[in-house]
């Protein structure tokens, strides 16, 4: 048995009563130190006025504490958390929600800290602090959010270790302690992470995003306010290809939502309840497959979306089958809403559309439907081209070649448009824009000419990521969102980007070389000249950075697949990966894991047992006597002896003394006196049959 | 039960406002164990101690430990007497019933073993032959736990080997004021009993009855300092058996016939605390006292 033992020895000290002593001033005030740590790094988060007041509450605990005065007054306490319950309902209209949720938290905090005496009290302040510890992961879950959360637990822990012993130690050796404690733990926590089943879906208890934090699409489109969105250097998605082949940048379109539905030069998603429409989507789904096999026309890829409120997501186009999704008559794909977390899926794409036209037909009314009306210079515009072309196809070149002839400018901060002919003033006048003014005007363009058209939304290009390296995958941002047209021509929807015409090296060369060259005040007239070819070849020192950057941005990769979005699949992979390929195994190995977590568990809760007592017949008899002193408010410590009992009995209640004195005496004698015999256990009964306690 | 007392309140007069301590060193002395005094200069150690060996009218020898001691030193030699062509064994100071080793931690660990294995075994070697040293026999040794350069502290083991570790402290107020105006009087005090009478108190010491119900507590006691994960190693039986010991004497001298657990809870910090280290560096008196706390006497 000697590896129960061993096994026991690794187990932390259980006391077989909780410790009663009053922590020391000096752990309060690290432990003060680091609710401050956690009320900074949790402000950000919560509201303006939430965080005022639990600044002020923890000032007031703070100065209590230096000035060792007492807790306040408990009224005081009652109004305040009824105040900042207050706080929480009026700001946020509930406890729903993230930003409720850590508001809470921070409030429950301080509050609680306030109103801290005994040690258990600074025990909940430690488990709320964890919780805190724990919640920062809603909102971050890089790598170097999990090296600040490591960190705060373990000083979280060195606090309990401080707080839990009675004796003052220092700092050091409960720092010591804790890392100890968090090391033993930690190969279980790693075993448990991976190999502990993981259940398809995702628990519910994860609260809902805010809408106030959405990051993600709009569902309508005017032209220029996209413009915020080129600038926000946020992660959107991740792409790993199959077979690391990733397709050229002119194809790399990935489509998130159309727009047909026009009214006043706004763009927006629309719903279509048109027949065709439903037919269609009917059609996609029983065509489109993702286990398909196939003669290598197709992609297949796995996507890690950061957390969005958007239900359409992604998807390279056109898509041709997706492992959870949804897919629908215009190729955009719906998903369940996700909630607060980063999640993966999985699609197979082909560069032309897979489906035949039949299978597919379009609502020709529903995209060509227009409220906006041309002014005078666009109808002359318009009646110049409908004379030039003979068909659909040469209207949409013709004007495609317009755009590409006439002087347009790609510009990041394009002038406003006029409000009353948008589209004239920006063809005609301003000739300066980006892909959502190029698009919208295009298919506006397109509509007028009597040729059915749509925007579509989503991304374009992307930053590919150790392109050389063993695993190259893309990386999507906001920055990256686009829009462009689609055509119906030939009885099928076509690709038209008009931003392709005005820059290519938007398309060829992507987003985040046009940003970096914008901020350098390189993008202009003058922007194809050296500025360029120095940023596609870049220096010795240049390229050593853009290599660091490149592994740093591998090793986020891999830590969003193998811990933020580690889910069912992904196990599966692993555990096929260390060679569980059979069911069978599987099983096993998922039940030793149980059992042996649960033997451990046991053996812990054994430990906490407490044994079975006993009591000799005098004991029982004079446990007896000890309970009637409750009455008077006189309760035996477990350690008291029986005459340090009687001395303190004696002086809460005199009137009693000499029973009390005689009653000690007697039990004295039998317990450990060794007179223990039957006649004296009898008298010594009947002794305490007689003693009644009295008031006074 | 009347000596006792009677010793108590001699002692009392000589060693103002410190009752516990004289009270501990006879208990010490009663239980057949030796004396370990932790505390700076001029507190009263040589006191207690002449007082003690005067009123239990028993021989008394002081030492001061030096590093140049050696074992000869303490323990005496064997010369070679040229008008009697013999060799003779000169006896060295260890040989009395009361030995005042003051500042044990100067002199060399040989030395020192060679005193603490005396005090294990109440005899010496020598010449190959084991000599019995005088009955009783109680070592007070001293220790100044504040001047550490060129000392050598005594190991864990060694520190086994003390019944108590005491400290006597400073006086109060109060009793500092009467020591200043000399009313300890009685600085010469008068031997009360005789090294036979002592005998016989020892001897009585271990008539005391100890019941199950202490046996148990105490059991209790010992075991969790090795099961709490609080202290490098838990205490030894054998200092369980002094613990007991000191207890029965503590009951002896209050002119009891049985030990009650507040006789062991009582000498914990004096018994046991010396022999315990906490994993983290805490005291281990404080520690004990915590363990005690949580220990049921009923």
């Amino acid at each position: 048995m000697q590896w129960i033992a061993t096994i026991r020895s690794w187990l932390p000290p259980m006391p077989s009563t909780p410790p009663r002593h009053s922590p020391h001033r000096t752990t309060l005030l690290q432990l003060a130190a680091i609710i401050a740590v956690a009320l900074i790094m949790h402000l950000q988060i919560a509201d303006l006025w939430i965080g005022g007041f639990a600044i002020v509450v923890f000032s007031v605990k703070v100065i209590a504490l230096l000035r060792n005065s007492g807790p306040p007054n408990k009224f005081l306490l009652v109004l305040l958390t009824i105040f900042s319950l207050g706080l929480v309902v009026v700001l946020y209209g509930g406890w729903n929600g993230q930003r409720a949720g850590i508001s809470f938290l921070v409030l429950l905090l301080t509050l609680k800290f306030l109103e801290s005496e005994a040690l258990r009290d600074y025990f909940v302040v430690c488990l709320i602090l964890y919780f805190l510890a724990a919640s920062s992961f809603l909102f971050d879950s890089s790598i170097f959010s999990i090296l600040i959360v490591t960190a705060f637990t373990l000083a979280i822990t060195a606090i309990l270790f401080q707080i839990s012993n009675p004796t003052q130690q220092s700092l050091g050796s409960s720092i010591k302690q804790s890392t100890g404690i968090v090391l033993r733990a930690l190969p279980l926590a790693i075993l448990i992470f991976f190999l502990f089943p993981r259940v398809h879906g995702s628990f519910g208890f994860i609260p809902s995003l805010d809408k106030s934090n959405d990051s993600g699409l709009a569902d309508a489109l005017v032209a220029g306010e996209m413009a915020a969105s080129a600038f926000n250097q946020e992660l959107a998605f991740r792409v790993n290809f199959e077979g690391g082949a990733i397709p050229a940048r002119r194809d790399l379109y990935w489509r998130v939502k159309t727009m047909f539905t026009e009214l006043n030069f706004t763009w927006e998603v629309g719903k279509s309840f048109s027949q065709t429409d439903l037919n269609t989507t009917a059609a996609m789904q029983s065509l489109a497959s993702l286990k398909q096999s196939d003669d290598g026309a197709s992609y297949r890829y796995t996507i890690l979306h950061e957390r969005t409120p958007d239900e359409l997501l992604p998807y390279l186009d056109f898509v041709a089958g997706s492992d959870v999704g949804k897919i629908r008559y215009d190729y955009s794909v719906r998903h369940r809403p996700t909630g607060s977390r980063s999640f993966t899926y999985q699609g197979r794409s082909t560069l032309q559309p897979s489906l035949t036209t039949a299978e597919t037909p379009i609502s020709r009314s529903q995209n060509l439907n227009t409220t906006s009306q041309p002014s005078a210079r666009t109808l002359a515009f318009l009646d110049e081209i409908r004379n030039q072309a003979n068909s659909d196809s040469e209207v949409v070149n013709l004007v495609f070649d317009y755009i590409a002839n006439s002087q347009f400018e790609y510009s990041l901060e394009p002038p406003l448009l006029d409000e009353n002919d948008p589209v004239g003033d920006f063809l005609f006048n301003t000739k300066s824009g980006y892909c959502e003014h190029y698009a919208s005007a295009f298919t506006l363009l397109m509509r007028w000419l009597g040729v059915p058209a749509r925007i579509v939304v989503g991304y374009q290009g992307g930053e590919i990521i150790n392109a050389e390296g063993a695993n190259p995958f893309l990386e999507l941002r906001y920055s990256d969102a686009h829009a462009w047209s689609e055509v119906w021509l030939n009885g099928q929807w076509q690709r038209v980007d008009p931003t392709l015409a005005v820059s290519s090296e938007r398309i060829d060369i992507g987003m985040r070389a046009i940003q970096d060259l914008w901020d350098q005040g390189l993008l202009g007239s003058g922007y194809r000249g050296n500025a360029l070819s120095d940023y596609l070849n870049p220096s010795g020192s240049a390229k050593a950075w853009l290599k660091f950057r490149d592994a740093w941005k591998s090793a986020a990769f891999q830590w969003n697949k193998w811990v933020v979005n580690y889910d069912a699949d992904t196990q599966l992979e692993l555990l096929k990966k260390l060679g569980f390929n059979n069911a069978n195994h599987l099983l096993t190995l998922l039940l030793l894991l149980v059992g042996g977590t649960m033997v451990l568990m046991l053996l812990y809760f054994i430990r906490l047992m407490p044994k079975a007592v006993h009591y000799s017949p005098e004991q029982a008899l004079y446990l007896k006597f000890v309970k009637r002193f409750r009455k008077l408010g006189i309760d035996k410590e477990i350690a008291e002896t029986p005459a340090e009992f009687a001395q303190k009995a004696v002086n809460k209640a005199p009137w009693h003394q000499a029973d009390i004195e005689a009653i000690t005496k007697a039990y004295v004698a039998i317990r450990y006196g060794g007179a223990n015999t039957d006649e004296q256990i009898d008298r010594f009964k009947k002794r305490i049959q007689r003693f009644r306690i009295k008031a006074s | 039960m009347q000596e006792t007392s009677a010793l108590l309140e001699q002692l009392d007069s000589v060693i103002l406002g410190n009752p516990l301590a004289t009270k501990l060193s006879l208990v010490c002395l009663l239980a057949g164990g030796h004396l370990l005094i932790e505390d700076i200069p001029g507190v009263g150690k040589t006191t207690l101690s002449h007082a003690l060996a005067n009123s239990l009218g028993l021989p008394f020898k002081r030492m001061q430990f030096t590093s140049d001691l050696l074992p000869t030193d303490i323990i005496g030699l064997t010369i070679y007497d040229v008008e009697s062509k013999k060799f003779h064994f000169k006896r060295g100071p260890i040989f009395t019933s009361i030995l005042l080793a003051d500042e044990i931690n100067r002199a060399t660990p040989k030395s020192q073993s060679a005193l603490l294995q005396a005090m294990e075994e109440k005899q010496v070697a020598v010449e190959g032959r084991q000599v019995d040293l005088p009955k009783p026999f109680f070592v007070i040794a001293t220790q100044n736990p504040l001047e550490q350069s060129g000392t050598f502290p005594l190991p864990e083991s060694q520190l086994d080997r003390f019944l108590m570790r005491l400290s006597l402290g400073y006086p109060s107020a109060e009793f500092e004021k009467k020591l200043l105006k000399r009313e300890n009087t009685t600085r010469l005090s008068s031997a009360l009993v005789d090294q036979h009478k002592v005998m016989a108190m020892i001897e009585q010491v271990d008539a005391i009855h100890v019941s199950e119900a202490i046996i148990d507590y105490l059991q209790s006691l010992l075991e969790k300092t090795r099961t709490s994960g609080r202290f490098v190693s838990g205490l030894s039986p054998r200092a369980g058996l002094q613990w007991l010991q000191a207890a029965k004497s503590l009951a002896f001298i209050e002119g009891r016939q049985a030990v009650l657990p507040d006789d062991i809870k009582l000498l914990a910090s004096y018994t046991a605390a010396h022999r315990l280290h906490c994993n983290d560096g805490a005291s281990a008196s404080d520690e004990l006292k915590l363990l005690i706390e949580q220990t049921q006497v009923l």
